[in-house]
């Protein structure tokens, strides 16, 4: 093995150092300045994440594992880390109206997000058992502790607490499922562990199997495991729940194409059967506890595991057609989420007030132009013409189709029908006559053209999805 | 008589499989720490018996990280642990509730 | 008589580690728990020691016995926590599925530790007369310092994040005297 290459591999990584570096000046910043810190702060981090964004397009992909077969840095993973710093970008757009509104910010939050995702950018591209655990816990961690960093409200380190037991148990049961896969092969490489798991006991590495994928499952919210789900979110300060909505979702999911397409590759008759039953269940959990919710954040969080649920389909069906469609509607659930809570902050009144689908009335009249754009998300979310959340559940239900699953494609399309009665709710309190109380207009911009703009991409990639198909399926796991 | 690998397995999983009853049956919040700390010493002896087994060191690198991770996680429940208590002036998971259910 | 050594020892330290395990879970002043848990990393930590892992038995003590353990026990003095009534105070339900739970697990795994057909892994010719000559830290560090050089630069990540996490719930804690539960 050749490790004077270490430093000429560095350049495959500028896109995470930079990261590092930004949110690092961003801490000594902190550290040193009294007035104004949390501003400054604040705005070395959003710099720091379109830095990282545009070095990422300037970064060589390489098909080949570096640091002696510790990660690799494809397309695959390129993708993903688009979504993961778009995620952040709007987070912490967010964040200005939240915090300024609510008050007691602190600023270290800014960095530990930028840390966040500099371990889920690591964990997408690792293909090492020990790299992946690293990384992947880094960004758990920092989950647990921003969702109980909003320290006024007792919710939040409720919130924490819960979050904290059930994933920390979780991810116990998945390193132990990680123990058996190294001791049935005595290797840590993905691609070696992929070669040398079928000589192994299929009981035993089955068990390996199902462990690994319960932390997995844990960290995507799929129904049993999503108990946690509902509670953390409301919680959590809204602008965090984008990011535990869509980034590390996304991260945990990329995670496990990875792992089906090499380490449990040999066992797709098996894993098919667990996804296309947690994807049943998950989407019919989701959406029927979602329309009995009267607490957006709730319902919101009801509907994310429900979204969680289609994507499985893909996975169920795993083929070519559904790695596309799979990518596809992760980076339009990545708008469809986040326009959904930046309503939430809009209508948000101090201490968790404002979250109830009452407090919504009268925004039309208010707001008419985010209200439009929301009409355009809520019927994205359900899967409505001409928006790109129908083209995401077409190609995904194509993808079923193709592979047979056809009572899989019908149960999805059942279940947006389902989704259609609370998504309504919300677009029908938006349009009643009148509101009850006035709202703060305070740093409303951020809040209103990130809307906006979620809703333009949901309409472009609606009505000209070919271009987006065409970019995704040129870099999709091969 | 033989100590085989089995032997070691069989210790982590009873271990394991305390420490999982640990989580779901108590309800103060440190001893449900414990419990974890406890199943991520079962998972340790798993991997430091399959890599001594197969004549690796890969698995105790493995178990190194493992503590690494095992002390950042008590570390950061410890301080959660620690401002729910200042809120509710207790521990205990059970109260947790003031989220609607 | 030098055979029956390695696995008395196994089975003495063994029994210590499981019977301090289950106390860990069943006593009901954490202090307690706090103490046999100490006692059962110790006694992993000699698991270790047979299993010829003397770098791993020694980090054992440290961080585990020394470290996080000291930290937990001084939460717990700090919080000033009192024993509880009952260890079991859940639902019924939650109780029955943890039971459940617990036996399906140890069932899952047991059956199949003991019905699988070996383990069939690679081996790294790292023997324990190799070790033996070069000691095993040195084997250790190698492989963490070119192989997994990666992971370790990641694990400073994760100690700073830990480090920051812990202030910012820390800092500004104003100590209340008379607060009820659940008030604001």
């Amino acid at each position: 093995m050749n490790f004077s290459s270490y430093y000429a591999q560095l350049k495959y990584l500028a896109p995470e150092l930079s990261l590092v570096v930004f949110s690092i000046v961003a801490l000594c910043v902190h550290m040193f300045s009294k007035k104004e810190a949390n501003k400054i702060v604040k705005f070395a981090a959003i710099t720091g994440l379109i830095a990282s964004l545009i070095i990422l397009f300037d970064t060589p992909l390489s098909n080949n594992p570096l640091y002696s077969g510790s990660i690799i840095i494809d397309g695959f993973s390129f993708f993903f880390k688009i979504i993961f710093l778009l995620s952040g970008i709007m987070t912490i757009m967010l964040c200005y109206r939240f915090y300024n509104f609510e008050g007691s910010e602190i600023g270290e939050i800014y960095y530990l997000i930028l840390f966040a995702i500099v371990g889920m950018m690591f964990t997408v591209s690792s293909v090492d058992l020990i790299t992946f655990y690293v990384s992947f816990e880094t960004f758990a961690i920092i989950s647990y502790l921003l969702a109980g960093a909003f320290k006024k409200d007792l919710r939040s380190a409720e919130a924490g607490v819960k979050y904290f037991i059930l994933g920390i148990l979780s991810s116990a049961i998945m390193l132990l499922g990680m123990a058996f896969v190294y001791g049935l092969t005595g290797e840590t490489n993905f691609y070696k562990i992929s070669s040398a798991l079928p000589q192994a006991d299929l009981t035993l590495a089955l068990v390996s199997m199902a462990f690994f994928f319960v932390g997995l499952f844990f960290k995507i919210a799929l129904v049993p495991f999503h108990m946690w789900t509902p509670d953390v979110y409301e919680g959590t300060p809204t602008p965090i729940v984008v990011l535990f909505s869509t980034a590390p979702k996304a991260a945990t999911f990329a995670v496990l194409a990875r792992l089906i397409m090499t380490v449990f590759s040999g066992y797709q008759f098996q894993w098919s059967i667990i996804f296309t039953f947690i994807a049943v269940v998950t989407m019919f959990w989701g959406n029927l506890a979602a329309l009995i919710q009267n607490n957006v954040k709730r319902m919101m969080a009801f509907s994310s595991i429900a979204h969680a649920g289609y994507i499985m389909i893909g996975f169920a069906a795993w083929g070519t057609l559904s790695i596309t469609a799979i990518m596809f509607y992760l980076i339009v659930y990545l708008f469809m989420n986040t326009a959904a809570f930046a309503l939430i902050i809009l209508v948000q009144k101090k201490m968790g007030f404002g979250e109830n689908v009452d407090d919504l009335k009268g925004l039309a009249r208010r707001y008419p132009m985010v209200a439009g754009c929301i009409i355009v998300v809520l019927l994205s979310l359900t899967g409505m013409p001409p928006t790109a959340g129908f083209i995401g559940k077409y190609y995904i239900f194509t993808a079923a189709v193709e592979k047979g699953f056809y009572l899989l494609a019908v149960a999805g399309a059942l279940n947006s029908v389902i989704s259609l009665f609370y998504y309504f709710r919300i677009g029908k309190a938006m349009f009643m006559e009148t509101g009850t109380e006035e709202l703060s207009d305070k740093n409303i911009s951020f809040v209103k053209s990130v809307i906006v703009a979620c809703s333009i991409f949901i309409l472009y990639a609606g009505i000209f999805p070919s271009k987006l198909t065409e970019f995704i399926s040129s870099i999709a796991i091969k | 008589m033989e100590l085989t690998i089995n032997h070691y397995l069989v210790l982590s999983a009873i271990l394991f499989s305390i420490g999982t009853a640990g989580v779901l049956i108590r309800r103060t919040g440190i001893v449900i720490l414990m419990s974890i700390e406890l199943m991520l010493n079962a998972v340790n002896i798993t991997l430091v018996a399959f890599s001594r087994y197969q004549q690796q060191v890969t698995g105790e690198i493995l178990v190194f990280f493992v503590m690494a991770v095992a002390a950042a996680e008590a570390a950061v429940g410890l301080a959660i642990l620690v401002v729910v208590y200042h809120h509710k002036k207790s521990v205990d998971v059970d109260e947790i509730n003031s989220l609607r259910r | 008589m030098e055979s029956l050594i390695k696995p008395a020892a196994f089975y003495f330290f063994s029994a210590v580690a499981v019977v301090t395990a289950i106390m860990v879970i069943v006593k009901r002043n954490p202090v307690t728990s706090g103490i046999n848990l100490v006692l059962t990393f110790c006694s992993i930590s000699a698991i270790y020691v047979l299993l010829n892992s003397q770098f791993i038995a020694v980090i054992q003590v440290l961080v585990y016995a020394g470290a996080i353990m000291v930290l937990i026990i001084f939460v717990i003095m700090l919080l000033n926590l009192r024993p509880v009534e009952s260890i079991m105070d859940k639902s019924t339900g939650v109780r029955i599925a943890a039971i459940f739970v617990f036996v399906t697990a140890l069932g899952v795994s047991l059956a199949a530790i003991l019905t699988s057909g070996g383990i069939s892994g690679r081996s790294g010719g790292i023997t324990d007369e190799f070790l033996a000559k070069t000691g095993t830290i040195q084997v250790i560090s190698r492989s963490l310092f070119s192989e997994y050089l990666l992971p370790f630069e990641l694990t400073s990540l994760l100690l700073t994040v830990a480090i920051i996490g812990v202030v910012i719930l820390a800092k500004g804690m104003k100590v209340r005297k008379k607060t009820g539960p659940g008030s604001e």
